[in-house]
């Protein structure tokens, strides 16, 4: 079997250290090829490009620094429109991952953005790393309705991933 | 319809040492198709990309206090939401990863609290349990359905209510007419997504969801998120379940602020259902 149209990134806040408070900040998709499986453009920008129309099961994480009591916020764009926000209360003096997942329906072409959101008054660290760990904050999505090989130029084979076995999630 | 390569476990009701983080010991086993039990813990049966949810609540009442869930790989945090609590009530929170895991890496799962003294973990299946599934098994057919709000839902305080949904983002196999119920079409194990949105801010609300099967509010999957000086709230959660042909799904949602409040509606970023089908039983 064929894992169809997969994605696996990590996500980060391009040149910046810290998010800036009460704005909406697009984070850049940021991966090795290894875990791109069926030609999704846009690695290494804020813009990641749905390779094939279907239906998708996407996760996402942001990991932030320190809070209490304010809201902290992720959201998925498609095509500059919200299409899945999670937000949440913020508490204890902890650091916090955001997660969030849905299922979509996609088309080809659509522009993917994921933004984030904290409203603590002033700028806060967010987790900033090319491979996720708890410290990290990633992207995740699979077609669900197909099992095609990937075939799209620049993805690569599942035979190429098994024996790669590279590991960006750990 | 092929099986799915896919877990469920529910957890003992254990006591929770304030302030450590413990491993939770699984109770019973749903299902195991992809042999994945082993004592406490989900092994990968194979090198692969996996789905990973988790679901834990914690059974004291809770005030400005964190309650955290990690899933562990091969005894590392993979990742920890943390939740507080500000409704003054018991928490439930889930989680779901995707990752790719190597033939006989392990999934542990732990949780946190800073409730001030030992507390029970909330046990019962539709609050904590745990699945895990092989993303590139793919069912054969794709058999869907998402439907939603078209115009905002007020919620009387203190009172559960069943969304009654307007309308269908997609349907593959007749899952919806009208009303409340997503009716399955054949027996198998399915994926359910429920997303959560608010119109407006909350402070010290507890917010209850719970994704129902023929009825019964608990007997799918139940959050309690406890939301403390927040910006209008958006959530979501998952589960996996075993249905027969005919079932019916629903979500039902409570808020306990002392005023009404209001679900948002839209077929984009609103509140919605979502169903598909992962495969058969066996």
């Amino acid at each position: 079997m064929a894992l169809s149209n997969a994605i696996l990134v990590g996500t980060q806040v391009p040149s910046l250290a810290t998010v800036a408070n009460n704005t909406w900040t697009s984070l850049e998709f940021v991966t090795t090829a290894d875990h791109n499986l069926g030609g999704w453009t846009g690695l290494n920008s804020t813009s990641l490009t749905v390779p094939e129309t279907g239906y998708y099961l996407v996760t996402a994480g942001m990991w932030w620094g320190a809070t209490n009591g304010v809201t902290l916020g992720l959201r998925i764009n498609v095509e500059a429109v919200n299409r899945r926000e999670v937000n949440f209360s913020s508490g204890a003096n902890n650091t916090q991952i955001l997660p969030l997942v849905d299922i979509m329906y996609l088309t080809a072409d659509d522009a993917i953005t994921i933004q984030v959101y904290q409203n603590t008054g002033g700028a806060l660290a967010y987790g900033n790393t090319a491979t996720p760990t708890l410290n990290g904050s990633y992207f995740a999505a699979h077609r669900m309705d197909s099992d095609a090989s990937p075939s799209v130029e620049g993805g690569l084979s599942w035979s190429q991933l098994s024996t790669k076995g590279r590991v960006l999630l750990t | 319809m092929a099986v799915p390569t896919l877990a469920k476990v529910s957890f003992d009701a254990v006591e929770l040492t304030n302030g450590a983080v413990t491993q939770l010991t699984f109770n019973a086993t749903e299902f195991d198709s992809g042999s994945f039990v082993s004592g406490d813990t989900f092994v990968a049966p194979s090198d692969g990309y996996y789905h990973i949810g988790f679901r834990a609540g914690l059974s004291e009442t809770m005030n400005g206090k964190y309650w955290r869930i990690f899933i562990y790989k091969n005894g590392a945090a993979l990742t920890s939401p943390i939740y507080t609590s500000g409704g003054n009530d018991w928490v439930a929170n889930s989680v779901a990863v995707d990752t790719w895991l190597d033939a006989s890496d392990i999934i542990t799962f732990y949780v946190q609290h800073n409730y001030g003294a030992n507390g029970t973990l909330w046990a019962g299946s539709y609050t904590t349990h745990a699945y895990i599934y092989q993303l590139d098994d793919y069912p054969g057919t794709f058999s869907s359905a998402r439907v939603y709000l078209t115009s905002d839902e007020i919620l009387a305080a203190s009172t559960p209510e069943e969304l009654v949904w307007d309308a269908e983002s997609w349907d593959t196999d007749g899952y919806w007419t009208s009303g409340t119920d997503l009716v399955v079409p054949s027996t198998g194990i399915y994926l359910v997504v429920a997303t959560v949105a608010m119109t407006s801010v909350v402070d010290d609300v507890v917010l209850m969801a719970s994704t129902s099967v023929n009825g019964s509010q608990f007997s799918g999957a139940f959050n309690n998120w406890n939301h403390e000086n927040q910006e209008p709230p958006d959530n979501q959660m998952e589960t996996v379940l075993l249905l027969t042909a005919s079932d019916t799904v629903s979500l039902t949602l409570e808020q306990r602020e002392l005023n009404d409040r209001s679900v948002e509606s839209g077929a984009v970023s609103g509140t919605a259902l979502t169903i598909v089908r992962l495969g058969d039983q066996s």
